[in-house]
């Protein structure tokens, strides 16, 4: 890879690279303030607008939209107590009591700084622990990617939001539509029922943006639409002096480990990284007393987690080919839509992309700091926007989102199918992340599973023979996909034995 | 809650609904001639596996959902259903209407629908909107989003 980063800079380097990285960080900022969009639609939202450019821009546009978004966030949760993205929750317990205070702009300069040491830590982890992970994983056989497909699988139950039945039924609800259309072995259509449109099988972009965003705008009309938001007096962003820091480091460097460490698993995300490390600080901080009321260890607390989780989220994406939560998945599917194939050859093929990524993923972080300056001022207005008009925006842009990605009407149906879909069950508590990560790694753990048994005469024993990887693999799959269930079931189990 | 209620509601309903799906499909792939091929070389070893998995997932989801005594929630759905059928419409629209009248007919329909009363407003963010895109994807970016069937402007 350092051969190749003379070619990797002066992809980033370039007029439009530069320019890609600050209109994309900005606009994933403007994103991720407003309410409801998060940044698994943002992403999706602004994919159609990079069909037309070259591999790395259109990455780094999707990457700065990503850690933009994140750190967007929290513009909302600060000045209107209502997270613009999920991540940015735990930000609304201090973010909030401050900006009533008056210290909206110095709130915001807490999380900003927050943001940026946490986003540039975790992409100096992607670059150096991302190309040894890919390393490791190059000498893998079916087998081993079998068993780390099944690892990567169990993230599921991670996101499952504490429904880990449901959790995993939409995951083999998933797998089931990776499985739609010719098979990978023989070619045989497979449940296409006659129709030819099915033979392709279903996209993955246009289920994601049906699922995630179209659904999203049916529950928000669903609920009551508050269309007066009440806002602090925001007159722009204040930076803490140095001397305000003292004593918090300490905060900061354990919530940036948290959020890094954290990253790095499948299918934990942010939001969790942020709660953990929210929880953290307000047990080891001195200013403990304070928290809830406007103490700024707390806003530095989730804000340098949830964007230390950005990088660490890549690592597994980009090494090995398996998204950790639904953002990481979309950016794995545009990344197909833009030639390049996930996986664990991914390093080895794209040298030079990867590195753009990288050298882009780390700049992207550190103009965090100008470009939260600029646009948050710009983008606080933009939170008094009444609800309906950004719904009707986000279905719009979604719709020519789905229809750019292959150019294709059906795609269209399946996505608004997927939306409706998306409600009814989003509405009974059925999570929709599993049914993406299901999707995403189902053709690759079909593949592996059939390579593996046809190369052991259908002997499943045999992957436990001569596998030690591979045995490491699943049984931490196992103890992983297990875990939680028994720890959440075991108690009720036995309130019922006792019971009767 | 009533009896009924208790046993037929929109859990109930949904969650039978996930159970049936999967044994439909596995019992549509009895008698086909590729299934015969034998164990990993099976086109429908992999989905058999997942949807036996389904199955019994959706067993234990059906129970757990009739074992609980959580209430329904009920919601304001006729927006809902004027949304989705928005969706349907919109969808089917894009290809003969084209983008624009579609998207323009879409969003007059959404924010009427969610209560925006404002008819100038509610015209003028309907026609802005997609008009930009149109513009910018047509002629800049030079995607073409798609056309009516009668004429070539739009």
């Amino acid at each position: 890879m350092l051969q190749s980063l003379p070619q990797s800079l002066e992809l980033v380097f370039t007029l439009d690279g530069l320019l890609v990285l600050l209109f994309g960080t900005a606009l994933g900022i403007v994103l991720g303030a407003l309410p409801g969009i998060g940044s698994t639609v943002a992403v999706a939202m602004v994919l159609p607008f990079t069909l037309t450019m070259d591999q790395a821009p259109a990455v780094l546009t999707l990457l700065s939209i990503y850690a933009g978004s994140v750190y967007g966030g929290s513009i909302s949760a600060i000045l209107i107590n209502t997270p613009g993205t999920p991540q940015s929750a735990a930000t609304c317990f201090d973010g909030y009591p401050m900006a009533q205070q008056g210290k909206a702009g110095l709130a915001l300069g807490w999380s900003t700084v927050a943001s940026v040491v946490g986003g540039t830590v975790s992409a100096i982890v992607l670059i150096f622990a991302a190309p040894q992970l890919a390393a490791l994983a190059l000498n893998f056989g079916p087998i081993e990617i079998f068993a780390l497909i099944l690892l990567g699988m169990t993230c599921i139950v991670s996101v499952s939001e504490g429904a880990v039945v449901k959790g995993l039924m939409m995951g083999m609800l998933g797998i089931f539509l990776s499985c739609v259309g010719g098979d990978p072995i023989t070619g045989e259509s497979r449940f296409t029922f006659g129709n030819y449109k099915l033979i392709a099988g279903f996209n993955l972009l246009a289920v994601v943006i049906g699922v995630f965003a179209l659904s999203e705008v049916l529950i928000r009309a669903a609920q009551r639409l508050d269309n007066t938001t009440a806002m602090f007096d925001f007159k722009g962003l204040v930076l803490p002096n140095l001397s305000e820091w003292r004593g918090r480091g300490r905060n900061l460097a354990k919530s940036v480990a948290i959020g890094c460490g954290i990253g790095v698993l499948p299918g934990t995300g942010a939001a969790t990284a942020a709660f953990i490390s929210y929880a953290e600080a307000k047990r080891s901080s001195p200013n403990r007393a304070n928290f809830g009321k406007g103490e700024p260890d707390g806003i530095v607390a989730s804000e340098s987690a949830n964007n230390a989780v950005t990088g660490g989220a890549l690592v597994p994406t980009l090494a090995l080919g398996i998204p950790g939560d639904a953002v990481t998945a979309v950016m794995l599917a545009t990344l197909t839509v833009h030639g390049i194939t996930p996986g664990i050859r991914l390093m080895q093929d794209n040298p030079v992309v990867i590195g753009a990524i990288f050298i882009g993923f780390l700049l992207i972080n550190l103009l965090l700091l100008p470009l939260g300056t600029l646009v948050s001022r710009v983008s606080a207005p933009l939170l008094r926007l009444p609800e309906p008009y950004m719904l009707a925006t986000i279905t719009v842009f979604c719709m020519v989102g789905v229809y750019f990605v292959n150019g294709n009407p059906f795609d269209l149906i399946v996505a608004v199918i997927a939306g409706i879909v998306g409600f009814i069950l989003r509405r009974q508590g059925f999570p929709m992340a599993p049914l993406v990560i299901g999707m995403v790694l189902g053709p690759t753990l079909e593949i592996s599973l059939r390579q593996g048994l046809i190369l052991t005469d259908g002997q499943f024993s045999q992957f436990f023979v001569g596998h030690p990887i591979a045995v490491v693999l699943m049984a931490t799959a196992a103890i992983a996909l297990l875990y939680k269930p028994i720890k959440q079931g075991l108690p009720a189990l036995l309130a019922v034995v006792r019971g009767r | 809650m009533s009896q009924s209620s208790r046993w037929l509601n929109e859990r109930s309903l949904i969650a039978v609904a996930l159970l049936l799906i999967p044994v439909a499909l596995l019992l549509s792939t009895q008698g086909l001639t590729f299934a015969e091929l034998g164990g990993a070389f099976s086109p429908m070893f992999f989905p058999s596996i997942a949807l036996w998995l389904w199955i019994g997932l959706a067993g234990l989801n059906l129970l757990s959902g009739v074992l609980s005594k959580e209430p329904q929630q009920a919601a304001p759905l006729w927006r809902v259903a004027i949304i989705a059928l928005g969706f349907v419409g919109y969808a089917w629209a894009i290809m003969s209407l084209g983008f624009l009248l579609s998207s323009v007919l879409f969003c007059v329909l959404c924010l009427i629908s969610l209560g925006m009363r404002k008819p100038l407003v509610v015209a003028g963010f309907s026609i802005a909107l997609p008009a930009v895109l149109f513009i910018l994807f047509n002629h800049v970016l030079m995607l073409p989003l798609p056309r009516s069937s009668w004429t070539h402007l739009f």
